[in-house]
């Protein structure tokens, strides 16, 4: 089956003053429900990159085009109905008096009906569990229930594309694992997935492809686990692939296999060579 | 980024090695002759100079772009609305309805406008140049107590540091489809409401972290503090003060006594 990229960039440089680029010469396609993971240095254009997905940066030169339509002259506002961007620090989207109140904003601005509004916010309210915290200021809740508010701010939205810049930093193992079955189930449901992340576990578990990106050029872009396999390319980005792929690498001799990305894998690759043994 | 973060611009020229207090009584000084007169040609004068002060101190464009890019656009809504709302005296170039624009009016907008854009600049000659502990430093020997000279240097550290987050806020309202420049101006206003609750709400929450940080690290500790490095009044300091303190009175005389500056043109 042919699937249609749903974003494309050909050529595309940004700078964000005259000097040397963010972005240097970016080619990628982005298939639609895709599941990406971006992963690079602090510096290396993750999120130059994801920021010309919904127009909140225009290419110096070069194109980028989303569901075939070029985004250099399209408001962020009409993109947004598209690419839904969840930013890094939840503080910085955060102003509503209600978590209600929070939700709409985004729903609202597209033109919705009320009745449409109040329905997408009550789904998103419910989907993100925060039915409890509704009439609550979000602004006064947790760090996990105010990164939990604001992914499901975007979500309302539904937009087709969703981009999440560090969803668990700062969040604890519980808080993580609950927000990442959210977005996992959103890409289930149909969503392309862009997931922005230094957690080379979180991406190794759920992404199913990856793009690694240096000092703003391409390094690396194929499935996750074509990726975690090359070990020396990954070096040059000072990137350490999951410990649990490095075990099984380094008992390739032993008849592991060396695609191995996660615990569950490496349990079932062992038990496998047990039994085979036996 | 496209940001400055750091107003102090790290160097070794003489307006760098000029004692911290030397700077501070130049824009008071400064900033009282520019507030007391009203001539073009004065504020023109003080824009240039305050110009050629930063070069020669080796301040980059980059930083004297940043405060054009700033000040700009206020200077020249305040020249315009000036010339629109007061009528000038004089022969009018142009008379329409209320608007009576004159040559008078004209100057005086302008002037106005460059008073805003040269006090601006005064104030980072100080800025540009002068390390924060060297601020605080300057500010606690005029007599400030210390916990003001910290309170007043860390809120300039800020300023850029919140010019950065208000991008990334309008970045991230944007995002969820906020139109800020569509429909009337009272509309784009009330779009930047969203804007300015996310900006408070994170401005008192740095506030409060920085506040906890401040007393963990032990501040407040010891009443009488002392300086790594105790700041030095050398006899060049000494002689350009000397400068500064007779040219504000020459000028102050002039100005009261015989109504330098006084009209725009």
């Amino acid at each position: 089956m042919n699937i249609q990229p749903c974003i494309r960039t050909e050529g595309l440089i940004y700078r964000y003053e005259p000097g040397y680029p963010a972005l240097n010469g970016i080619d990628l396609e982005i298939p639609e429900h895709a599941y990406l993971g971006i992963i690079g240095q602090n510096g290396s254009g993750k999120t130059t990159l994801v920021k010309h997905f919904n127009g909140l940066l225009k290419p110096t030169a070069g194109e980028v085009w989303v569901y075939g339509r070029a985004t250099s002259s399209r408001p962020v506002s009409e993109l947004a109905r598209t690419v839904g961007y969840v930013f890094q620090n939840p503080d910085h989207q955060i102003f509503g008096a209600t978590t209600r109140e929070e939700i709409s904003f985004g729903p609202r601005n597209l033109g919705l009906s009320e009745a449409e509004v109040e329905e997408r916010t009550e789904e998103a309210l419910a989907a993100f569990d925060l039915e409890a915290y509704a009439e609550l200021p979000p602004a006064v809740l947790g760090f996990g229930l105010r990164r939990k508010v604001s992914v499901a701010a975007v979500y309302a939205m539904r937009p087709p594309i969703l981009i999440l810049d560090e969803p668990t930093s700062g969040l604890d193992w519980r808080s993580a694992r609950e927000l990442m079955a959210l977005v996992d189930r959103l890409h289930a449901q149909g969503h392309t997935i862009i997931l922005i992340s230094h957690d080379m576990r979180l991406i190794a578990q759920h992404t199913q492809q990856t793009l690694v990106l240096q000092e703003g050029r391409v390094l690396l872009y194929g499935s996750t686990r074509e990726v975690f396999q090359q070990h020396e390319v990954l070096q040059q980005a000072q990137i350490t692939p999951p410990q649990i792929n490095q075990l099984a690498s380094r008992l390739a001799d032993c008849g592991l296999p060396q695609d191995v990305l996660t615990v569950a894998e490496f349990c079932q690759a062992y038990n496998r060579l047990k039994e085979a043994r036996e | 980024m496209s940001l400055l973060y750091d107003l102090y611009q790290p160097g070794d020229s003489w307006l760098h090695r000029l004692d911290p207090r030397v700077k501070f009584i130049f824009v008071l000084c400064a900033s009282l002759l520019l507030l007391l007169m009203r001539s073009l040609w004065v504020m023109l004068i003080a824009l240039v100079g305050a110009q050629l002060i930063l070069l020669s101190g080796g301040i980059s464009w980059r930083r004297i772009g940043w405060v054009w890019r700033m000040t700009l656009p206020t200077m020249v809504l305040i020249a315009v609305l000036w010339v629109i709302f007061y009528p000038g005296e004089g022969q009018a170039l142009l008379s329409w309805r209320f608007l009576r624009i004159t040559p008078y009016n004209i100057a005086e907008g302008l002037a106005v406008a460059l008073r805003i854009g040269a006090l601006a600049f005064i104030l980072f000659i100080w800025l540009f140049s002068t390390s924060q502990s060297a601020l605080i430093r300057g500010l606690v020997a005029l007599g400030l107590p210390y916990t003001w000279g910290l309170t007043l240097a860390m809120a300039l550290r800020y300023l850029p540091t919140m010019a950065g987050i208000f991008q990334l806020i309008s970045d991230a309202q944007r995002a969820r489809a906020l139109e800020l420049d569509q429909g009337n101006p009272l509309r784009r206003a009330r779009a930047h409401l969203p804007i300015v609750v996310a900006m408070l709400i994170t401005a008192l929450r740095t506030a409060q972290n920085l506040s906890l940080a401040l007393a963990s690290r032990a501040f407040g500790a010891q009443r009488k503090r002392t300086h790594l490095h105790p700041l030095h009044f050398r006899p060049l300091d000494g002689l350009l003060l000397a400068g500064i303190l007779l040219a504000t009175a020459a000028l102050l005389w002039a100005r009261l006594a015989l109504g330098l500056g006084q009209e725009p043109l």
